[in-house]
This record gives C-alpha cells, structure tokens and sequence, in this order.
C-alpha cells in the first residue's frame, strides 16, 4: 500500500470516528441518541437472523424427528407389508391347492369316505420321494395308492402321523403294472430317476402302440387300483430285445403338484369308481 | 506556536461575526478558509489536512451543537485542495480566490452531508452559498494578494530608504 492511500485510509477512518462521536451526540425527535437507533439498526438484522435460526433450528429438529418417526413408520409398514404379502401368496397357495384338491376331488368317481387329501409340503421328484401332510385322524398305512392331478402320482412307503412319504413313479425302484386304456397290452411302468419319463416295459413286438397313447393302472400289482392314468407314450424303439422300448411320460407334474389323494381304503383291493 | 495561536483567534474572530447585533452576512463569511487555502497554495505538505481536522473540531466546539461533522467537513476541504493544488500551478492572488471558493463551496456541502445521517437536514440555501463562496474567495483573495504585496519586504526597502 502506498503512503497516500495509507494516508487516505486514515484520514477515512477518522471521518467515521468523527460521524460515530456526532452520532452519540446527537438526538432523534423521539429523544433518542442517534448512535443507539444505529445500533438498533445494525443489531435488528442479527436479531432477527438468530431469531429465524433458532426457528429454523426448531424446524430441523422437528424434521429430524418426524423424519426418524417417518423412517420407523415406514421400516414397521415395510414389514407388515411383506408379512401381508407373504401372507397373500400363501392364501394365494392354499386357495389353489384348494381349487387343485377340489378337481382332483371332483375327477375321481366313487370316492370313499376314508379317502383322504394331503397337501405336499415337500417334493423331491428326481430322487422321487415327496411328504404330504393329511389332516386325518387314523394312520395312513404303507403302500396307500396317492393320486394326483393328471393320474397316478405313487405309493405311501411311510406314514408318521400327519406327515406321510410318498415314493413317487419316477423313483428308480418302483414299479406299477400297467395297461392300455383298452386293456389290450399289459406292461410294467419303472421309474429311471427323471421326473419326466418312465420305462414301459413288457411290451412285446408285435403290439399295436402308438406315441400318446396312454396307460392306466392294471391293478394286478396288490397296490394300485385299475384304471387310474399312470403315463403316456412318448417314444418307441425296436430293440434286438423281445420287446418294445417304450418310454412314457407320467401324467402328474411332479414339480407342480400341490394335493393328492390318498385312497386308503383302496389299498385293501376295493376299486374306485372310474377316472373322469 | 504563531499559526495555532492565529488559527484560534480566526476562530474567535468567526465566533465574533456570528454575535448578535452583526450584521445578518457576517456569518456567511468562513474566516478560518486562509489555513485551508494557504498551506494548500504554499506547498506547506499533507500534515495541513489534519490541521484542517483540528480547525474542523474548533469550528465544531465553539460555533455548532454537533462535534464531528466540522472536522470531517474542514479536513475533506483541505484534502481536496491538496490534490487541486498539485495539478494546478497558479499560486496568484486569482489562485487564492479560486481555492477558496472552492474550498468553502466543498465545507458547507460536505457539512451538510455528514449531517444527513445523523437526521439533521439543513437544507442548502444556494444564495447563502453563493454568498458565502463568494464572500470567503474574496477573504482568501484579499489574504493572497497581501501576501503577494510582500510587505516585510517593502517594509525593509523604505527603511533602507529613509535611513538614507
């Protein structure tokens, strides 16, 4: 800074000292010191900003905790909301299942007063195995034939109270004996592990089959009763065998199945009524 | 210790002007406007701006109500002659008038405003201030051409004269 604007400076600085002592000399009309309405004047806008601080540093704080409510509120709906929702989509389950039971109920003829619907509540269908819950007051008793939408979905292999294990036709180990619609060819219907396709087999050369044809239950195994559809035809193959290799898709849809029938009193031999 | 004592007898003597029973022009004319105007035409340097400050503050103790506006007025007067004479290089007795009036022009303007925020309004008679720029510029003029007259200097050549 040069000399003359320090100079200048100064000289500035006392002509605002200056005006500053003339103003606590002198007085408003109202009787006030000139210098104390300046400082009024000067303070008012402090005062009127700290004053709007403070109201808005109530605001935020009541923001702060409305928003926190807001936040619980919302993590509680959150909540509730995918508790209603899964609630939805088990009504939404059990009302199918109950839709499913209903035309499995309605597709079998002639059924017995013991027969009794169970809900899967767990199906494993390529080790072919599946647990159904049944709401009945006496024992399911192995080998209870257990049908589903579509036909023949296996055979009880164990019964514990409500809960009943189901060796599906597609387990490796079973075997269904099994006819044409007709009843001309008898075969038997093995389970390879897929959840799509069993084996038919006993079925000679000669026979007149043709792909989509579709088996039923024989009932000369003791377990099964005639006439419940097992599977149709898909494929056939001549081999250097005696027979046919006939391959057959099961008519339940193991994945999907959500009720089945159990039929105890079939189990015993009696026949049902037909299959609609 | 010669110059403060005439600056407070011009003072006194502005004082005097203002006393009841003078005539109502008196009070126009700003005696003290030679120790603005003189320093600024003499060269005499920037100190003579907090002079003016301190003819100011006199102005204020003995002839207003409001100590301050004065001195900022008479300081601003002899700030701006500062600069004005250091661009212009008359120093003739025209030069006095001319500075003076300008300089009284400036201390009743600047007087007026320093008192607008104090919510004083004195309004600014332009006649007064006509008359008492042209009645101070006279002063100065009179005041620049005696000292132009350099009468110590005649003074030492009659007697060197007369003792002939």
């Amino acid at each position: 800074m040069t000399e003359v604007r320090l100079f200048l400076l100064r000289i500035a600085l006392v002509w605002v000292v200056l005006e500053l002592l003339a103003a606590t000399q002198a007085v408003t009309p109202e009787g006030e010191r000139v210098a104390w309405r300046w400082a009024r004047t000067a303070a008012q806008p402090l005062a009127l900003g700290a004053s709007g601080a403070g109201s808005v540093a109530v605001d935020v704080a009541d923001a702060v905790r409305e928003a926190g409510q807001l936040l619980v509120d919302n993590r509680r709906l959150r909540l509730e909301m995918e508790e209603l929702r899964t609630r939805n989509l088990l009504l939404r389950e059990d009302l199918a299942a109950l839709r499913e039971g209903s035309r499995l109920v309605d597709t079998v003829v002639g059924l017995e007063s013991a027969t009794a619907v169970g809900r899967c509540v767990f199906r494993d269908p390529t080790r072919g195995r599946m647990e159904v819950r049944v709401e009945s007051p006496s024992t399911i008793p192995k080998d209870t034939p257990v049908l589903g939408p579509g036909g023949l979905v296996g055979r009880v292999v164990e019964g514990r109270g409500g809960s009943v294990w189901v060796q599906l036709l597609t387990h490796p180990a079973a075997a269904t004996a099994v006819q044409t619609a007709n009843g001309s060819l008898q075969a038997l219907a093995t389970g390879t592990g897929r959840t799509d396709r069993l084996d038919v087999q006993y079925i000679p050369r000669t026979a007149d089959l043709l792909q989509g044809e579709v088996f039923v239950t024989s009932g000369a195994d003791g377990i099964y009763p005639a006439g419940i559809p097992v599977a149709s035809v898909v494929s056939i193959r001549e081999s250097e065998e005696a027979f046919l290799e006939v391959r057959a898709v099961p008519g339940v849809e193991f994945a999907r199945i959500r009720v089945v029938l159990l039929l105890p009193v079939m189990a015993k031999g009696a026949a049902p009524g037909g299959w609609q | 210790m010669t110059i403060p004592l005439l600056i407070a007898a011009t003072l006194l003597l502005q004082r005097l002007l203002g006393a009841p029973g003078g005539p109502p022009w008196s009070g126009l004319l700003l005696v003290p406007m030679v120790w603005v105007v003189g320093p600024a035409l003499l060269g005499w340097g920037r100190r003579w701006v907090w002079i003016g400050l301190a003819i100011g503050l006199g102005w204020d103790l003995l002839l207003e109500p409001i100590i301050g506006p004065g001195a900022i007025a008479w300081s601003a007067s002899a700030l701006f002659l500062l600069w004005l004479a250091s661009i212009v290089a008359d120093r003739s007795p025209k030069a006095w008038l001319a500075f003076g009036a300008v300089a009284t022009a400036i201390v009743i303007l600047v007087h007026r405003l320093a008192l607008l925020p104090l919510g004083v309004i004195r309004p600014v008679g332009w006649i007064d201030l006509a008359m008492s720029v042209a009645a101070t510029a006279l002063w100065c003029f009179s005041v620049g051409w005696i000292r132009s007259l350099d009468l110590p200097k005649r003074w030492r050549a009659r007697r060197a004269r007369t003792l002939r």
